[in-house]
């Protein structure tokens, strides 16, 4: 037990000096860090916390950056800045629990699959599984936001049923490849329960997949938020959404530059954040297949 | 002989998938809250006539006699007709659906030229400032959604230049070739009329870069993890230390087997390719198949929003048969496996 | 290899390059360019919509058309008479106008036209459906029209109905479900077709793109001087394209779904005015009546008493004016001595206090205001009640949705909301038209009365100004309608709403009385714009 220990402390920090190694993962991992802190201390952060909801000030209307709204106001009044940080908590929520359905969901439906291989419980779930997958994920979540109330909740699970297949195809194939490895044989052999095995010994393998794809999905996710704004469906105003900040911005170009280049930087930096950081990752556990 | 039954075995599950997918559609159309008749007709209507109408679409029929009409409509290559539009589905996808053809495979050549471009440059120069510099590069392509880089591409060179047309595949006073394949280009091209053509690749730039954005970053990220990952194969360690040339060794071992990861990615980014033409196509006035696939959902057209999310799903099944096919050609590990 | 690559590359940018220094021919033609917000239907007996109408004034004729003093005068019909038992009109017409085929406009195609426009069911046949009861030919050029009841606004109502050529149809049919009529031309009506006599030919219709149309010289009416040969109407939705457009002068009239800081900006550009066009339409704030608080009349009175009406006027929808009772003002019959509401808070919460729910507001809290997504300005304005509300301790609550699920809701009493923010237009040229609409129990579950106001009185009121044929009179008792209207405060009157159009002011003339005329459509009569295409090759330089 003592020896796992050590081991285990051992190999993570060896991952860290390999990840350390390479400046862009530093700085994705910074990135990362300081929207998480923005986005968690956004009422203490942001100089308007209150427009962030149902706010209106005809005087304030469209007013270009200044000192008193360093990135200007949108259409109403509200003040931009203030909205994008409340927007990294937003988008990052959105983000977050799409991925905690996705990824649990997937991962144990691909573990059963690919332990089950070629027996009919493989079959059902991988034709399911195909079946999503034939649908690029935009569409789908179109097509499921059209037939739904466009609200928030509506939106993400428009997003996650679009996206749940790419995890379960991913563990599958690892689980099934595994799964003739000697170790999982001897385990069954001695009489370990189906559960510890899958959980204790496959998955382990596939955390670092997983981390690594989690955190390059993070971005994805809320760009495909923006552009189900962007046709209507989605989140409902005024709730500060990146990326409806982004859609609803467009239609005041080019003369009100800052409803735009504002919220569309933020989103870079968001999914910059995360891809530098999930690319690190990769390359310090050593994955492959992403 | 094994790439045969390969073959076999990858096409009877492509049907398989396709007609999953068909289903699936169905369903989700069906569950739609609202009646498609009553929406059709327009709120003036009587009870009586969406009663009718009702009828007529088998809308009060048990679901799988309504499914066994439409794939049997479907299998005669009939989409049903439009409740929108009131024409036909299939007439109107003949219409629209080169359009985006079109603009998609511009859309691929740039994204293949440019994404390996840069995702070879970005191995070759792994972790220095040119490695950098290009992977922030390829994520800005990407975190910037396509309707972002539609506007923008507009303005800057539509509104503040205006050196490029602002929508549309052709000027106005340009006249259409003759309708071989429907993609203006090519039609141009075959029928000799060179100013057309070059008119009409005017109109597709814009589009067509918005488009591949987003592409070139995974092609160049996929590009260059394959082969720094191939690089520290035992072959090229091998051909290192034979003193081959570097640049031999990229190009001659290196990167035919790192392309088949690309390859992979390429029939993914077909299916996310038309999938987004949507959003440019909106911007630029493009009559295609993928906008017109967006009014349908935007307003409840039964039979148009099944027709489209099938064709979508349809190729996407497709291509990534196609790709499947021509990796396990190149790589026969994979059809081995999965014998 | 690499640096092949590279030069590759170069050269295909440089290709391209190269391409770009060719300019596509601009066309020296006279043509019209305007931009519409939704596609169109073709065909005049199946369409209701803004752009739909936009068609058919200029590719059909109707028997009248709205002339001046908001009343209707002759257009394809001369004159026309009413029997004494006020149920047969008889309308003569004009001899020797032409379709575009080059045969002549007669009865039988007046009467073959309004049987179709029944028959099919779409379109604005509702007007007519439970109304005539035949129409015939009764010599070449004479129709005669027999109601089942008396109807006041007949000839009013005839704006909206579209002749189109018998023989056209009849040769372009199709199978289908009208028996010996086939599918009464329908498929090749909205394919494209043309079957119309108006002053342009419809050339070329693909759905959700675009409506071509040639000029017809032989138009009985004539065309104003310099008058486009050919119109081209583009479903153009994106304001960022729309608005490069407009700047390249592609772009002739802009449609009016822009949000209002749009239409400002373009109005900075060189040779851009914008047009404010008045509308019969008004913006309300329609209350659920039969939803809970909703159901007090002194509740509504409370909403109606905290509502910032000004701001709407002077922010949000900038050059519409505020609503004087439930119809607007520009429209014959209306009622200009009915009380107007003005933001005061005290009479608001005089009234709520008065209100059975005074005690108990947290129970029906908060109430749902539904604005439409494609419409920014009702966001403001959902906002602006929400502030106002809160003031007198109301939590408003705002809901956005497309359009297809607004009309789902409100088809039903217990899916409709609280409060939805919908802009509805009269039909025809008179009050009584929109008050039809509006509030009688016919309308309730659709979207024009999501107020479910059920109420006997109005009900009555409403029927009989309709079937009193004499005008003066007709006008008085819808008069007494709006007052009783107001006194029962089902909803908001918000504004009524006057539209914006970017237009080239720098080289077309769009003239005030035409883009001035309040019938919806009839503001885009292309015979009577003149467009100068040497002016806008000018612009374009610049």
């Amino acid at each position: 037990m003592i020896r796992e220990g050590s081991r285990g402390l051992e190999s993570f920090q060896r991952g860290w000096y390999k990840f350390s190694r390479s400046k862009m993962s530093i700085v994705g991992l910074c990135v990362v860090l300081a929207i998480a802190i923005l986005a968690v201390f956004a009422p203490f952060v942001a100089p308007y916390p209150e427009h962030v909801g149902a706010f209106l000030d005809f005087s304030a209307v469209f007013r270009a950056p200044s000192f008193e709204h360093p990135l200007g106001t949108d259409e109403v009044g509200r003040d931009v800045f203030s909205r994008i940080i409340f927007g990294f908590r937003f988008s990052l929520i959105l983000g977050l629990t799409v991925l905690s359905l996705v990824v649990p969901m997937g991962t144990i439906l691909g573990l059963i699959a690919g332990y089950y291989k070629d027996t009919w419980i493989d079959t059902i779930i991988m034709r399911t599984t195909d079946t999503f997958l034939s649908l690029p994920p935009l569409v789908l979540a179109l097509a499921i936001a059209a037939i739904l109330t466009p609200n928030l909740f509506n939106a993400m699970v428009a997003v996650s049923l679009a996206w749940w297949p790419w995890y379960c195809r991913m563990i599958y194939s690892i689980t099934s490849s595994l799964r003739n490895e000697p170790y999982i044989l001897f385990a069954d052999v001695i009489g370990a329960g189906k559960i510890h095995i899958l959980f204790r010994e496959v998955l382990p393998n596939c955390i670092s997949i997983l981390l690594t794809k989690t955190t390059l999905d993070m971005g994805f996710v809320i760009l495909i938020g923006a552009s189900l704004s962007f046709v209507g469906l989605g989140v409902q105003p005024p709730r500060p959404d990146l990326g409806t900040m982004l859609a609803n911005g467009t239609q005041y170009l080019p003369e009100k530059w800052w409803v735009v280049v504002f919220p569309a930087l933020a989103i870079l930096l968001v999914v910059v954040g995360f891809n530098l950081l999930g690319d690190g990752l990769r390359d310090a556990l050593g994955v492959e297949e992403v | 002989m094994e790439f045969l039954s390969y073959l076999v075995r990858r096409s009877i599950s492509m049907i398989a998938t396709l007609i999953g997918i068909s289903v699936l559609i169905f369903l989700l159309i069906r569950v739609m809250p609202g009646d498609p008749a009553r929406l059709a007709l327009g709120t003036q209507a009587t009870q009586d006539m969406v009663e009718d109408l009702r009828q007529r679409m088998h809308l009060n029929e048990p679901l799988h006699k309504q499914y066994y009409y439409w794939a049997k409509g479907l299998l005669q290559g009939d989409l049903g007709r439009s409740l929108y539009s009131y024409r036909n589905v299939t007439q109107d996808l003949k219409e629209f659906f080169p359009a985006t053809i079109e603009l998609i495979l511009f859309a691929i050549l740039i994204l293949v030229t440019v994404g390996l471009l840069f995702g070879i440059l970005a191995a070759s120069y792994k972790d220095t400032w040119i490695d950098g510099s290009i992977r922030f590069i390829a994520y800005a392509g990407v975190s910037i959604p396509y309707f972002l880089w539609a506007i923008f591409l507009l303005l800057i060179f539509g509104y503040f230049l205006d050196i490029m047309p602002t929508g549309g595949r052709l000027s106005a006073g340009v006249k259409m070739p003759p309708p071989l394949t429907g993609m203006v280009t090519i039609d141009a091209l075959v029928s000799g009329n060179l100013l057309t053509l070059l008119d009409a690749l005017k109109h597709l730039i814009l589009p067509a870069i918005s488009l591949s954005t987003g592409g070139i970053a995974t092609a160049a990220r996929v590009t260059r993890t394959s082969m720094s990952d191939n690089v520290k194969k035992d072959y090229i360690q091998v051909a290192k230390s034979f003193n081959i040339p570097r640049n031999v060794i990229m190009y001659k071992y290196l990167l035919k087997p790192s392309l088949i990861p690309t390859v992979a990615l390429l029939g993914m980014q077909l299916g996310v390719l038309v999938a987004n033409a949507f959003l440019v196509e909106l911007i630029f006035n493009w009559p295609g198949f993928s906008r017109y696939g967006i009014g349908t959902m935007l307003n409840k057209d039964l039979n148009g929003i099944t027709a489209v999310v099938l064709i979508v799903g349809g190729i996407y099944v497709i291509m990534n048969f196609v790709v499947d096919l021509i990796v396990a050609y190149l790589d026969p590990r994979i059809r081995l496996r999965e014998a | 290899m690499k640096t092949t690559k590279v030069v590759m590359f170069v050269i295909w940018v440089l290709g391209l390059t190269i391409g770009l220094s060719f300019t596509g021919a601009w066309a020296q033609e006279r043509v019209l360019y305007y931009s519409v917000g939704s596609t169109a239907h073709p065909d005049p007996h199946m369409g209701t919509g803004y752009v739909d109408t936009t068609v058919y004034i200029n590719s059909y004729d109707s028997l009248v058309r709205p002339g001046k003093d908001y009343s209707v005068g002759p257009h394809i019909a001369t004159d026309w008479t009413v029997s004494d038992d006020r149920l047969t009109y008889t309308f003569r017409l004009r001899k020797g106008v032409l379709f575009h085929d080059s045969s002549e406009l007669t009865a039988e195609d007046v009467a073959f036209s309004m049987t179709r426009l029944i028959k099919l069911g779409r379109g604005f046949s509702f007007l007519f459906r439970d109304l005539v009861e035949s129409v015939e030919a009764t010599d070449k050029y004479t129709v005669k029209f027999k109601l089942k009841k008396k109807f006041g606004p007949f000839v009013s109502s005839l704006v909206r109905f579209f002749i189109v050529n018998k023989q056209c149809i009849l040769a372009n049919k199709k199978p289908g479900d009208f028996g010996e009529f086939g599918d009464y031309g329908v498929g090749y009506l909205m394919n494209g077709g043309d079957c119309g006599s108006g002053p342009y030919k419809i050339t070329s219709f693909v759905a959700q793109s675009h409506v071509h149309a040639e000029k017809f010289p032989k138009y009985w009416q004539g065309f104003a001087p310099n008058a486009p040969d050919r119109i081209e109407q583009t479903l153009l939705i994106d304001p960022t394209a729309l608005k490069t457009k407009m700047k390249l002068r592609e772009l002739d009239i802009s449609s009016m779904w822009m949000p209002s800081e749009w239409y400002a900006d373009v109005d900075k550009i060189e040779g851009i005015d914008i047009a404010y066009v008045p509308t019969l339409t008004q913006c309300y704030l329609q209350m659920n009546n039969q939803k809970p608080p909703l159901d007090d009349i002194h509740f509504r009175k409370a909403l109606a008493w905290a509502f910032d009406y000004k701001s709407v006027v002077e922010h949000i929808l900038p050059a519409s004016k505020q609503a004087v009772g439930s119809v607007p003002e520009r429209i014959a019959g209306h009622n200009p001595k009915v009380l107007q509401y003005q933001q005061d808070l005290k009479k608001a919460e005089e009234e709520l206090k008065s209100s059975k729910y005074y005690k108990e507001l947290r129970k029906y809290m908060p109430l749902e205001l539904v604005w439409l997504n494609t419409m920014p300005a009702e966001e403001k304005i959902g906002l602006l009640l929400k502030r106002d509300a809160a003031k007198i301790g109301i939590d408003v609550e705002l809901i956005k949705e497309p359009w297809v699920r607004i009309i789902e809701e409100v088809s039903s009493i217990n899916t409709t909301r609280h409060i939805y923010a919908i802009f509805v237009s009269a039909n025809y040229p008179e009050a009584i038209s929109l008050l039809h609409t509006k509030w009688h129990s016919q309308a309730t579950g659709t979207w024009s009365q999501s107020e479910w106001l059920r109420n006997p009185e109005v009900d009555k009121m409403i029927e009989d100004a309709l079937s009193t044929v004499d005008a003066e009179e007709r006008i008085n008792k819808s008069k007494k309608v709006q007052e009783k209207i107001v006194d029962l405060s089902p909803s908001l009157f918000l504004v009524d709403q006057v539209e914006m159009h970017a237009y080239q002011s720098g080289y077309i003339n769009w003239p005030k009385e035409v883009r001035e005329n309040p019938i919806m459509g009839y503001a885009y009569e292309a015979r009577l714009i003149s467009v100068y295409p040497e002016k806008r090759e000018e612009l374009r330089k610049k």
